[in-house]
């Protein structure tokens, strides 16, 4: 059953990626394009770091074997691989939330 | 609240390598697999399509008409989703990455349980020999090791191969503990026609060509002097990286460059192309741009994207 849970504070994310942990869970938080996004913190092909990955207008590129994935289109990856789980989340008033 | 803010890393390379494994494969080059299937836990051999071959895939091209030569079933497994940890270990923001890389890749290949895992790429069977993995009864060979075992079936298929050539090499290479000159050696020996001549200046002490600074000016520059001199039309090449290193040379000394796999496939009348090598022979980025415009547009590839590659893979500008 999916539940909103508070990831932080807007102040806490910026344009590098914030590793959350969340219990069991990773999350990889990041403003990209002036919006926030919260993504799976282990790659979808071999659990790779992606807290790690490089940033490239919406993209992100899992460092281990360079997968794709664009937040922006559900994390779809570009070359038609696995995706990438993306999460939805909140703003209220300073709190960030994510629906996991 | 446990965070931890990161830095940005640029795993650009395997963008590349994709791209050229599409953009430069020819009709009859391998296809492989990037994830186990049930195939792979039945064959004994894993033909390893590294990422250093994606721009030559002539190479484990020859390497697999051969293995089907000799009735040896395998299944061609690689691609980045494989690597070696050989590109992490060059990027210094990703260099602490390379042991996770190489042990995901030698988890797959203990699941699969092939006999071996053979590769073109001694750099791989050196990465895979150094970053083992517990209880892992998997062998990791280079094709050469494999072939020199079966060369008296294959030398009895072979036709003459009439050319002068010169064997660069590159002593001491401490990315395989076998001899690789002798390995070598052995294969062209046994193609007949293939004149083998003595070039005290195409041995190098450094672990391939791209390791050294001064060989596009210089060392380089002497080895194909003398080879010149020595009427050679062929300079061998032990490794893929020493391969794209001295094709250009041909256009300044008019001896062509050829990966030694390329020699036994003419012996063995194995068909096989090099676009990489016409590409670089072009001399002229722009050519190559427009040569690869077709299947860059078949496969929705725009020039923006390749340009950049095209200078730094294959013009090292
Ligand atoms: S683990 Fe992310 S691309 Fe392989």
């Amino acid at each position: 059953m999916s539940e909103w849970t508070r990831l932080g504070s807007v102040a806490d994310f910026g344009e590098t990626i914030t590793l959350v942990e969340l219990g069991r869970s990773k999350i990889a938080v990041a403003r990209m394009q002036d919006e926030l996004f919260a993504f799976d913190g282990l790659c979808p092909h071999l659990a790779g770091p992606m807290h790690r990955a490089e940033l490239d207008g919406t993209v992100v590129t899992c460092p281990l074997h360079g997968w794709r994935f664009d937040v922006r289109d559900g994390g779809r990856e570009l070359h038609d691989y696995r995706p990438l789980r993306v999460f939805e989340i909140r703003i209220e008033g300073d709190e960030v939330h994510v629906k996991l | 609240m446990p965070a931890v803010a990161t830095k940005h890393v640029n795993p650009n390379t395997f963008e590349s390598v994709r791209a050229f494994g599409r953009l430069l494969a020819s009709p009859g080059d391998p296809t492989w697999d990037i994830e186990l299937t049930l195939r792979t836990a039945q064959v004994p051999y894993i033909l390893h399509i590294s990422c250093s071959v994606h721009n030559t895939l002539f190479m484990p091209r020859i390497a697999q008409e051969i293995l089907k030569i000799l009735n040896l079933e395998f299944v061609a497994l690689g691609g980045p989703e494989n690597c070696c940890g050989a590109i992490h270990e060059d990027l210094e923001r990703l260099e602490d990455l390379q042991h996770e890389v190489a042990t995901k890749t030698l988890l797959m290949f203990k699941r699969a349980r092939p006999k071996t895992v053979l590769s073109v790429c001694a750099r791989c069977i050196r990465r895979f020999n150094t970053h083992q993995v517990k209880g892992n009864p998997v062998q990791y060979a280079h094709v050469a090791d494999l072939l020199v075992e079966h060369l008296d079936v294959l030398a009895a298929r072979m036709r003459p191969v009439p050319r002068r050539v010169v064997v660069h090499h590159h002593i001491g290479n401490a990315a395989r503990p076998q001899d690789d000159l002798g390995t070598l050696l052995t294969i062209l020996k046994a193609i007949p026609g293939l004149e083998i001549l003595p070039a005290p200046r195409a041995g190098f002490r450094e672990t391939s060509c791209p390791t050294i600074k001064s060989m596009t000016s210089g060392v380089g520059a002497e080895m194909f002097a003398e080879a010149k001199a020595l009427g050679a039309d062929t300079v061998v090449a032990p490794y893929q990286a020493c391969y794209r290193r001295n094709v250009k040379m041909q256009l300044e000394y008019g001896i062509e460059t050829h990966h030694w796999l390329s020699l036994l496939a003419m012996a063995l009348d194995i068909p096989f192309y090099e676009p990489w090598k016409e590409l670089r022979l072009l001399n002229d980025v722009d050519g190559a741009l427009n040569a690869l415009r077709p299947k860059m547009d078949a496969l929705g590839y725009r020039a923006e994207t390749i340009r950049p590659f095209i200078e730094r893979v294959i013009y090292n500008i």
